[in-house]
C-alpha cells in the first residue's frame, strides 16, 4: 500500500484553525496525519506569513518559509470575522467542523459573538481547542508574550547556557533556545488535547472545550529543575552543553580535531562497556592510565570522572566528530556528534528512513525537500498532503463549490472585504 | 472514587517503558484516565534507572522516593515480573489479551528477544496498538545506535541551537527531546485509539527520539533545502538575538540580584516608543539612530548596553510588571523556585498538583496544561512503589491465588509484594474470591 492509496488516521475529520504562529504547529500536525484542516485567516493574511526567511530572500505573503513549514497539508481561506457576513460564513463552516483550533486572545471571539457558547449550539458535539500563552484566565494572561519570552518566564531559558566563570558568577546570561520551541510544546499539547477530546466524542459522542496553555508547556518541560528545588530547596544551575544541576558536573561535550563539537554521556558505564571503551583508547594508544583494574569499579569511575573525561578530551582531539560518533556507537557509547539543523539532510540514517519529504509548489514549478514523519504507523502513514496554502488559495473551493456561493456573491465579499 | 471520568476511560495500557523518554508519554495517558500498567523488574538493578535518580529528600533512598521518577509516573499502577523467565513470558502474553495498548522504549531488539514483537503480540491480541519508541528509531542505519536526550539533541540540530555567537554550543540543559520522545509517544498512542474507535484496527507505531528532534527546525533546514543558505555560516543561532523575524531590541538583561535577568522584545516601533516612556525617555534614546528598526538592528550592541544600564538596577519581576504595564514584551528569566513561589498564573491554573506519597509525603507534582472542560485530565494519585500493584495484577486481573503468587515470588519470577497496601488488598481479593465476586 502506498501512503496515497493508505486509509488516514483522522480520516474525516474536520478542522477549522483560526490561526497564527502559536495554532500552526498543532494544526500542521493534524493535517499530515489525514485531518482537514481549513486555515482560516484575515483578508490581508496571518502575520506568520510575515517571517522570515523567505524563498529566494523576496518578502512575499506566499513565500514565508515558517510559513511553508507550519502549514503543510492545510486549506487555506480568508475571512474577515470583524464582519458580520465574515461570522456568518464563520458559522455555517463550523456546522460542518469537529474541531474548532484556535489561539485568539481570551475573551476576543465572545466579543464577537462567535465564542465557544455560540458555536457548540450550531454543533452540540464541537471540540474547541483553545491554545494561547497563558491559558483563558487567569492574572498574566494579558501579557505580550513571543517565543523566546515564553521560554524565559516558563523555566526552559533559565536552565540553558553556560559555565559559571567563579561560583555563582556568570559573564554570559541564560540562553533561549531558537526554533520556536515554545510553540512546539504549546503545539504537542494542543494536538495531544484535541486527539484525546476527540476519542471521548467517539465513544460518548460529546464534545467538549480544552483550554491550553503554553506558558504551562514550557513550565513542564525542564525535567528534575522543580522537583529538585521542590525536595531540597535548591535550584538547578546551567551549566555549558550539559544538564543543570544543582552540583556542578564533568563536561559531557567535547571539541574534536575538525572544530566540532559532540556529546557523549558516560553515565551507567557496567564493566562490559567499560573494557570495550578502553580496549578502544589502547588499541590507538590513547588509554593512559585507563587500563588500571580499579577503573572497571562504577563507583571509582564517578569519583574520577573529571581525570576519565581529561584522558577522553586528549583521545577526542584525535579524531573528527563525524568519525567519533560513528566509532564510539559500536564500541556502545552513548555519543552523537552536534549537527547544525542542515547537517543532517545529508545523513545516512535519515535517508535511508526516507525521512525527506518532496513537497511540490506548483506555483513555482518546483518541488522542495521538507523535514518528515515524525512516526511511522503500519496503517495510516503520516503525510504532507499539499504544501501550505497561498494565501486565499480555497475561497473558491470552499466558500463556492462547497457552501455555495456564486462567483458574483464571492466577488461582493471579496470587495466588501469580508474574503 | 466519585470523580468523572478521564477521556481515556476504559483504555488499558501494557506500559513497559522507562526513564523519561518513555515513561513521561504514558504519564500524559495516565492522567487522562487510562489504566496504565508499568512492568518492572523485581530486582533493583535492573528497575527503571530513573526510580534511583536525583532528587531524593534528605535521609531518604530507595526506589520509591526519587523526586524525578514519582512526578513522572503519578496515576499509574507498578506490577514487577521477570520478563525474562518462561512464566514471566506466560503472565505477559495473559495481560496483553487483556490490555488495548502496549508501550515500550526499548532498543528495538530487545522485545523482539523476548517474543514480543508486534507480530507475536497481535497474535494474540489482532486488534493491539503497539508503539515502539527508540533513540534511532526501529529502522535505518543507527537503529541499535544508543541514545539520551542530549544525544538525541545533538543528533537532530537541537543543541546547535543554542548559544552565543563564537562560543560553543551551549545546548539544552536538561533532556527536552525526553520530554517530546515521550510526548510523542503518547500522541502516538492517541492517534492508533481514534483510528482503531473508527475502524476497529489496531496497528505498529515506531518513533525515533532524535527522528522526531528533527521535525524540530524546520524554517532553518528550508532555509538550506530552498534557499541553500547554510545556518553554520550565517551566524546561527544569535544567542538571545532575533533569528526571524529580526527585531531590536530583543536579548536578555541583567538585573539587580546574583544571576538575575529580564528578556526585553520589541517588535515593532511602537513597541520601541513604549520601552522609551518605560526607561522615562533618556536623552540617548533620542538618538535617530535608534528611531527605525533598520537602525535598532544596525546598532543593537550599543542599545543593549545602554538597556542593561537602566535594568541593572531592577528587580527581574518588578521590571517585566513595569515594561508589560506600558505594553511591551518582556519576561523575567525564571527559575525553579520563581515557578513554585513568584508564578501567580501558575498558582491560579493550578499547574502544581500536592500529592500525598507514603514514602516521600507531599510532592507538588506537575500538571498537564490541558484542561479540559468536561473530562478529568490531571495526576491524583501519586507515583506507584515498586510492585504496589502485584495484588491486583496477580490477583485481580489474572486471577492468581495467594498461593500461586506466592509461588510465582519464590520462583523469582514475581517481585515481593509491598507492605502494608498489597497485603489487605490480597486479603480483599481473597474475600472476593470466597465471595464469588471473582
Amino acid at each position: 500500500m502506498t501512503a496515497e492509496t493508505s486509509p488516514t488516521c483522522l480520516g474525516s475529520i474536520r478542522v477549522l484553525e483560526l490561526a497564527d504562529e502559536r495554532s500552526h504547529f498543532a494544526g500542521k500536525l493534524l493535517g499530515d496525519m489525514g485531518a482537514d484542516v481549513i486555515l482560516i485567516e484575515p483578508p490581508g493574511g496571518c502575520g506568520s506569513r510575515r517571517i522570515g526567511p523567505f524563498y529566494q530572500d523576496r518578502p512575499d505573503p506566499n513565500r514565508s518559509l515558517f510559513f511553508w513549514y507550519y502549514n503543510t497539508s492545510k486549506r487555506g481561506i480568508t475571512l474577515n470575522l470583524e464582519t458580520v457576513l465574515g461570522r456568518e460564513l464563520l458559522k455555517r463552516l463550523v456546522s460542518s467542523a469537529d474541531i474548532v483550533l484556535e489561539s485568539f486572545k481570551p475573551g476576543y471571539l465572545d466579543s464577537l459573538g462567535v465564542g465557544y457558547a455560540t458555536l457548540r449550539q450550531l454543533r452540540p458535539d464541537l471540540i474547541m481547542v483553545s491554545l494561547t500563552d497563558f491559558g483563558q484566565e487567569g492574572p498574566w494572561i494579558d501579557f505580550r508574550m513571543t517565543d523566546a519570552l515564553h521560554l524565559a518566564l516558563g523555566g526552559p531559558m533559565a536552565s540553558c547556557g553556560y559555565d559559571e566563570v567563579a561560583e555563582g558568577v556568570w559573564d554570559t546570561p541564560p540562553i533561549a533556545g531558537q526554533g520556536y520551541q515554545a510553540w512546539h510544546l504549546g503545539g504537542v499539547w494542543a494536538f495531544m488535547g484535541a486527539l484525546a477530546a476527540l476519542y471521548h466524542r467517539q465513544l460518548t459522542g460529546e464534545g467538549q472545550r480544552v483550554d491550553v496553555s503554553i506558558h504551562d508547556a514550557c513550565a513542564v518541560s525542564t525535567e528534575n529543575a522543580v522537583p529538585t528545588y521542590d525536595f531540597t530547596g535548591r535550584v538547578v544551575r546551567r551549566q555549558t552543553g550539559r544538564h543543570a544541576s544543582a552540583y556542578r558536573t564533568p563536561p559531557w561535550q567535547f571539541r574534536a580535531k575538525d572544530g566540532e563539537y559532540l556529546v557523549a554521556n558516560f553515565i551507567n558505564v557496567g564493566p562490559d562497556l567499560w573494557s570495550r571503551i578502553v580496549a578502544w583508547l589502547d588499541s590507538e594508544g590513547m588509554a593512559e592510565d585507563l587500563t588500571r583494574d580499579e577503573w572497571y569499579l562504577p563507583s571509582y569511575l564517578q569519583e574520577h570522572m573529571g581525570h576519565f573525561v581529561e584522558v577522553m578530551e586528549r583521545f577526542i582531539a584525535t579524531k573528527t566528530a563525524e568519525e567519533f560518533f560513528h566509532q564510539g556507537q559500536a564500541v556502545g557509547v552513548v555519543t552523537s556528534k552536534i549537527h547544525a539543523p542542515e547537517d543532517i539532510v545529508i545523513d545516512h540514517h535519515l535517508q535511508a528512513r526516507g525521512f525527506w519529504t518532496e513537497v511540490v509548489h506548483p506555483e513555482l514549478n518546483q518541488s522542495f525537500l521538507y523535514p518528515g514523519a515524525p512516526y511511522t504507523l503500519s496503517e495510516t502513514p503520516w503525510r504532507i498532503s499539499r504544501r501550505a496554502p497561498l494565501l486565499g488559495e480555497h475561497n473558491e473551493e470552499i466558500l463556492g463549490e462547497e457552501l455555495g456561493f456564486t462567483r458574483a456573491e464571492l466577488t461582493f465579499l471579496r470587495e466588501a472585504g469580508v474574503i | 472514587m466519585s470523580r468523572a471520568k478521564g477521556p481515556l476511560a476504559g483504555v488499558r495500557v501494557l506500559d513497559f517503558s522507562r526513564l523519561l523518554a518513555g515513561a513521561g508519554g504514558t504519564r500524559v495517558l495516565a492522567n487522562y484516565g487510562a489504566e496504565v500498567i508499568r512492568v518492572e523488574w523485581p530486582h533493583y538493578p535492573a528497575a527503571d534507572y530513573l526510580r534511583f535518580s536525583a532528587p531524593f529528600k534528605e535521609g531518604q533512598s530507595g526506589p520509591n522516593c526519587s523526586g524525578f521518577f514519582n512526578n513522572i509516573n503519578p496515576d499509574k499502577r507498578s506490577f514487577t515480573l521477570n520478563v525474562q523467565s518462561e512464566k514471566g513470558k506466560d503472565i505477559v502474553r495473559r495481560l496483553v489479551a487483556i490490555s488495548d495498548v502496549v508501550t515500550e522504549n526499548f532498543t528495538p531488539r530487545t522485545m523482539k528477544s523476548w517474543g514480543f514483537g508486534y507480530d507475536d503480540l497481535k497474535k494474540i491480541k489482532p486488534d493491539i496498538i503497539y508503539v515502539a519508541e527508540s533513540g534511532f528509531g526501529h529502522f535505518g542505519p543507527y537503529k541499535n545506535y544508543r541514545c539520551y536526550g542530549p544525544t538525541a539533541q545533538a543528533y537532530s540540530g537541537l543543541t546547535y541551537s543554542v548559544g552565543l555567537p563564537g562560543r560553543p554550543p551551549a545546548g539544552w540543559g536538561y533532556s527536552y527531546m525526553d520530554h517530546m520522545g515521550g510526548w510523542y509517544l503518547a500522541l502516538a498512542v492517541l492517534l492508533a485509539l481514534n483510528y482503531r474507535a473508527r475502524t476497529g484496527r489496531g496497528q505498529f507505531i515506531e518513533l525515533g527520539q532524535a527522528v522526531i528532534g528533527c521535525t524540530l527546525t524546520g524554517p532553518v533546514i528550508l532555509d538550506y533545502t530552498v534557499n541553500g543558505r547554510k545556518s553554520r555560516e550565517n551566524g546561527y543561532p544569535p544567542g538571545n538575538r532575533a533569528w526571524h523575524p529580526r527585531t531590536a531590541p530583543h536579548n536578555t538583561y541583567r538585573c539587580r540580584g546574583t544571576d538575575a535577568w529580564c528578556m526585553i522584545v520589541c517588535l515593532t516601533d511602537e513597541h520601541w516608543q513604549n520601552l522609551c516612556r518605560a526607561m522615562g525617555n533618556p536623552a540617548w534614546a533620542d538618538d535617530p539612530k535608534f528611531a527605525t528598526m533598520l537602525g535598532r538592528l544596525e546598532h543593537q550592541d550599543e542599545l543593549d548596553r545602554y538597556i542593561e544600564a537602566w535594568t541593572v538596577t531592577q528587580d527581574k519581576h518588578d521590571l517585566m510588571y513595569l515594561l508589560q504595564r506600558h505594553g511591551v514584551p518582556a519576561a523575567a528569566v525564571a527559575t525553579s523556585q520563581d515557578r513554585l513561589e513568584r508564578d501567580p498564573q501558575l498558582q491560579a491554573r493550578g499547574l502544581y498538583i500536592p500529592l500525598n506519597h507514603p514514602e516521600t509525603g507531599v510532592q507538588r507534582y506537575e500538571g498537564n496544561p490541558t484542561h479540559f472542560e468536561k473530562t478529568p485530565g490531571q495526576p491524583s494519585r501519586p507515583a506507584p512503589r515498586l510492585g504496589e500493584d502485584n495484588a491486583y495484577v496477580y490477583g485481580q486481573l489474572l486471577h492468581l491465588s495467594k498461593e500461586e503468587i506466592a509461588q510465582l515470588q519464590a520462583e523469582g519470577v514475581a517481585g515481593e509484594a509491598v507492605e502494608p497496601v498489597d497485603r489487605l488488598l490480597l486479603d480483599e481479593i481473597e474475600t472476593e474470591r470466597a465471595e464469588g465476586v471473582l
